[in-house]
């Protein structure tokens, strides 16, 4: 009970958070409305039991991926405003209809593991065991590290200004 | 486990070598030396890789992580032929433009990525490694910084994010469903059962990859990416990241959701009926040589998504399966071939519609030979390579009956059409465009595009050791 | 203790640190003067200089760069967590593993700073 009260608690912050997002009139407060909804997220990973998952929200998404985005907003030219094109027709049907499926299929399942093996533990600690394992994850982890490298040093060539020289 | 990871190890350590080297020599003496560091790495490594692949090997390095089989060695001889021919190539084309050293660090990542991908038996990784390699490609794209490339870059960039994000979602929906991201275990755990959480992750899936294999209606960002990366980028784009696309359908398919194969193989045929058609209709009416030859790229996904169909008869499945393997690499070769050609034909030619190639078999000879040679090979005329890895298709789609020949029907027709707007092209350079004087053509270019037609040749003309070769590789996807 | 419950105290510190804004402008609100609005009043306040620009000027490209490496370092430390919980039981070969990918990083920084990417405002290499 107090944890389906939880859980709408925090749902309610997510959805407004997305919504801002959406219908922001300035860009600076739909970033804003992002770091409110991607917060709310991380909540809702604790609830679920997945720590790891909720600090990568904190650290990352809403502390580093939301400066990086309004850091993109101030690289815009002011004058540039939001402007609202009227939406096509097929855009809200779609939506409708794209509603309606994920709900039938929010309908038709329990969400219930087939397999014998039960869903990983999510705390740090349980992550750590399995991420830093030669047995199981820590090929991936370093594969991580170099694709980190790479879209560091693909994005630094791009955004640097080239001064042909 | 070391050993056979040599040719990994090789391309990855030039990698960082050169991210290191960007920062301490000048751009063009950088640049020239990056290209014969990477060139080396990689030869090194395709040779690693073709010693290795005679053997027969099945070695599993990391138990459901990753799995050194003859699939991924036929994959990883693909990919490193291509980025040996792109990088080659390149060293013309990055001096000509001035680029940066990056390009050939962001070439080495990709191809790792790659490698990895050819070798993961585990979601998470092949997940991990598909996104190395596109990531990198997305610099790539934009590479030159004009507004040309920063469209093509940007649309890139937000299609790769979504589909990656699409391919992520059936991925966790497999998860939830198995309890485990290795493929055997998500095999084991979902059976024949098809519940809606793995139809839908089938669905998810498949978009998701549909649009990294640009196949109809998921195309839409090809043509205008490939038009606007530099050429010898979108040799490596079409030839090889679209392979690896592929490769990760393959993989997770028939490994890991063999139980489901009725309802995504109805969904292949479908994509492949739209993607052959649609995309051969859309090339016969392009003016830009390099849209015509991206709108072919999408018609000849069509070509193996047909193949993939197939895997759900009753009929010879290493067939179909070889047959798919089997034009992917003939398809790398020739289509990485022709945007090789168009690079080179570039040191020449400002424009880049097909009627600025009027004359080019006299202006340059070699380009203009090498390009027809894989022209007709993409429409599939016989003793080109295209021709026989379209002929396997056929007769994987024949041999398994009812309406599986409705589809090889399809391609033919399919075919035939195709090769109007190839056809028009030859045309165009040698009947068309008054006096014209020769060209230089450029050297390093020019030694790619001819090893590409030769490779083309060879495999037209003795296609059999290539057929074993593919049937053999595809046979290793479905012992467990 | 499961982890939800053990994040209880961070949940109520949440609370608080909403409601105390929250009620504190509430308040405010109502012991606030008549509104009389008049445009003087809604210009920003900038220690008493008159602004003469819009605050939103189109920024340097400089401030992205260090926004973007920022975010990659970020990604850094979220990993160096599970492996702070758990290097004892691995000993040595989970620190060796940290420290690859570290050092796979830090070929980044060496990249980004021999490109002149933390330099402010220089002339780029």
């Amino acid at each position: 009970m107090i944890q389906e009260l939880v859980f709408l608690v925090i749902s309610l912050f997510v959805i407004a958070g997305a919504a801002g997002v959406v219908f922001a009139q300035r860009l600076f407060h739909a970033v804003l409305s992002l770091a409110l909804c991607l917060l709310s997220v991380a909540a809702v990973y604790i609830t679920l039991g997945a720590e790891f998952l909720a600090v990568i929200q904190v650290l990352v998404y809403a502390g580093g991926v939301v400066v990086l985005f309004l850091f993109a907003v101030m690289l815009t030219r002011s004058d540039l405003q939001l402007r609202r094109e009227p939406l096509e027709s097929f855009a809200p049907v779609s939506a409708v209809l794209f509603g309606v499926l994920v709900l039938f299929y929010i309908a038709r399942t329990g969400f219930v593991p087939q397999g014998e093996r039960a869903l990983a533990p999510g705390d740090v600690a349980s992550v750590g065991q399995v991420i830093f394992s030669p047995k199981a994850y820590a090929l991936p982890f370093e594969l991580v590290g170099i694709l980190l490298l790479a879209a560091m040093v693909g994005a630094i060539y791009l955004a640097r200004r080239d001064e042909r020289w | 486990m070391l050993a056979e990871l040599l040719p990994e190890i090789l391309l990855i350590g030039a990698a960082l070598l050169l991210v290191l080297l960007q920062g301490f020599c000048g751009r063009d003496a950088c640049a020239k030396l990056s290209g014969y560091i990477s060139l080396a790495a990689c030869g090194g490594a395709l040779l690693l890789v073709s010693l290795h692949s005679g053997a027969g090997v099945e070695r599993v390095l990391i138990p459901e992580i990753i799995k050194l089989d003859a699939f991924s060695l036929f994959f990883k001889l693909l990919f490193l032929t291509l980025s040996f021919l792109v990088i080659l190539g390149s060293l013309d084309a990055v001096k000509r433009y001035r680029m940066g050293g990056e390009y050939y660090t962001m070439l080495l990542f990709t191809t790792f990525g790659m490698l990895i991908a050819s070798m993961a038996v585990d979601l998470a990784v092949l997940y991990i490694a598909v996104e190395l390699a596109t990531i990198s490609t997305f610099a790539l794209a934009a590479f030159r910084k004009d507004r040309q490339g920063a469209e093509a870059g940007v649309k890139y960039f937000v299609i790769g994010a979504l589909s990656s994000a699409l391919v992520l979602f059936g991925i966790s929906l497999l998860y939830g469903i198995a309890g485990s991201t290795s493929l055997t275990a998500i095999a084991e755990a979902l059976g024949s059962s098809s519940g809606p959480v793995a139809s839908l992750a089938v669905v998810f899936l498949i978009a998701g990859f549909g649009y990294k294999i640009a196949a109809v209606p998921f195309h839409m960002w090809a043509p205008d990416t490939y038009q606007g990366a530099p050429s010898t980028v979108t040799a490596f784009l079409a030839g090889a990241t679209k392979k690896m696309a592929f490769l990760a359908l393959m993989r997770i398919f028939i490994v890991a959701l063999p139980g489901l194969v009725e309802s995504w193989a109805m969904l292949f045929a479908v994509l492949a009926v739209l993607t052959m058609t649609v995309g051969n209709l859309v090339a016969l009416v392009q003016s830009n040589i390099k849209r015509m030859l991206a709108y072919s790229s999408v018609a000849q996904a069509g070509y193996v998504l047909v193949a993939f169909a197939v895997l759900s008869s009753k009929a010879d499945l290493t067939l179909a399966a070889g047959a798919a393997l089997l034009h992917m690499f003939v398809h790398a070769i020739m289509k990485g071939g022709a945007f090789l050609a168009v690079a080179a034909a570039g040191s020449a030619i400002a424009g880049r519609d097909i009627s600025d190639f009027a004359g080019l078999g006299r202006r340059m000879p070699v380009t203009a030979f090498t390009l027809s040679i894989f022209l007709l090979s993409l429409a599939g005329i016989p003793f080109f390579a295209g021709f026989v890895s379209k002929f396997l298709i056929l007769m994987a789609s024949v041999s398994a009956g009812g309406a599986y020949i409705a589809l090889g029907v399809l391609l033919v027709i399919n075919s035939v059409i195709s090769l109007y707007y190839y056809a028009k092209v030859i045309r165009v350079m040698y009947f068309e465009g008054g006096e014209v004087h020769r060209a230089e053509e450029p050297v390093m270019l020019v030694a790619a595009l001819v090893v590409s037609a030769i490779i083309v040749l060879y495999v037209g003309i003795f296609p059999e050791s290539a057929i074993q070769l593919a049937k053999s590789s595809a046979a290793s996807l479905f012992t467990p | 203790m499961s982890v939800s419950e053990a994040y209880l105290t961070v949940g109520i510190f949440v609370l608080v640190g909403v409601l105390f804004p929250a009620v504190t402008i509430f308040v405010a609100s109502l012991l606030r003067r008549p509104a009389k609005p008049e445009p003087g009043k809604y210009l920003t306040y900038e220690c008493s200089v008159l602004p003469f620009t819009d605050a939103r000027i189109q920024h340097n490209v400089e401030y992205y760069m260090y926004a973007l490496l920022f975010v990659l370092f970020d990604v850094e430390t979220v990993f160096l967590y599970p492996w702070a919980m758990t290097y004892r039981s691995f000993g040595i070969l989970a620190t060796a593993e940290v420290i690859v990918f570290i050092g796979i990083l830090a070929l980044g920084l060496v990249y980004a700073w021999k490109k002149g990417a933390l330099e402010w405002m220089k002339g780029w290499r």
